[in-house]
């Protein structure tokens, strides 16, 4: 896990930008709609969409845990490649639910607002 | 979510019903092990559950291995057989892909990734996206 870091990160939508914003919207939608009935999460990763969201870089991180707390879904490998944390305990591993409140949680003590 | 009945060809002809909505909080594989809260695969990097001591390796030894945690042990067929409830996993040549649960019914009963639950014979979801049935394990079912 990555260093408490000292305060705000900035608010989603006041800083990612009506675009990015608009842009994130549509790759997560594509991404639920195309994904495919796959048991993999690594392979649900790999979908075009999924490696986008993770190139836009870190600014889309407040939307990805805004997104993991409004709808819990595997965006776990998508936040981790973006920040290099895994705040998520051995026990709540593949606990979705689980492993999106420790992430939210994680978000809040970085600073994060969304 | 409706069924993509384009990725399993022989699904509306065999047969087969939505159970449940998509939910992404389970698979397959938790699915066929009576999980619903928790998503099984030996994924190596750790962000998907897999039974403590058994290897993160996508092979079917492995998936009997994981099931074995749960008291599953081989079996030759997938067959209804009272007192038992049994497990099918389906494979291709890349390893395990899937796993159904067996009904009283005959029929199976799968999670489809993170989409719907669906209720279908076995052979309903055999084709190029989970290859075929490659193994079936049995256990005796719990008493009331």
């Amino acid at each position: 896990m990555s260093e408490k870091q000292s305060t705000d990160r900035g608010a989603a939508s006041a800083t990612a930008g009506p675009d990015l914003e608009r842009r994130f919207v549509a790759l997560v939608a594509a991404w639920k709609r195309e994904r495919g009935p796959h048991s993999s999460s690594a392979h649900l990763a790999e979908h075009p969409a999924y490696k986008e969201i993770i190139g836009m870089g870190p600014e889309v991180i407040p939307l990805l845990l805004r997104e993991l707390e409004r709808k819990p879904d595997h965006w776990f490998r998508a936040l981790h490649a973006l920040t290099g944390a895994n705040p998520v305990s051995s026990e709540s591993q593949g606990k979705v639910r689980e492993m999106a409140a420790a992430w939210v949680r994680w978000g809040r003590e970085q600073g994060y607002q969304w | 979510m409706a069924v993509d009945e384009s990725l399993f060809p022989d699904l509306a002809r065999t047969g087969y019903r939505v159970t449940s909505p998509p939910d992404p909080a389970y698979n397959c594989i938790a699915h066929a092990a009576g999980v619903m809260n928790n998503w099984w695969w030996p994924d190596p990097a750790g962000f998907d559950y897999w039974p403590p001591g058994v290897p993160r390796d996508r092979t079917v030894a492995v998936f009997v291995q994981a099931f074995a945690t749960l008291g599953y042990v081989l079996c030759p067929d997938g067959s209804p057989e009272a007192g038992w409830e049994k497990v099918a996993i389906y494979a291709t040549d890349q390893g395990p892909t899937h796993a159904a649960r067996l009904l009283t019914s005959g029929f199976w009963s799968s999670k489809l990734g993170p989409d719907d639950d669906i209720e279908h014979a076995l052979e309903g979801l055999c084709g190029l996206l989970y290859g075929a049935v490659v193994q079936f394990l049995r256990r005796p079912l719990a008493q009331p």
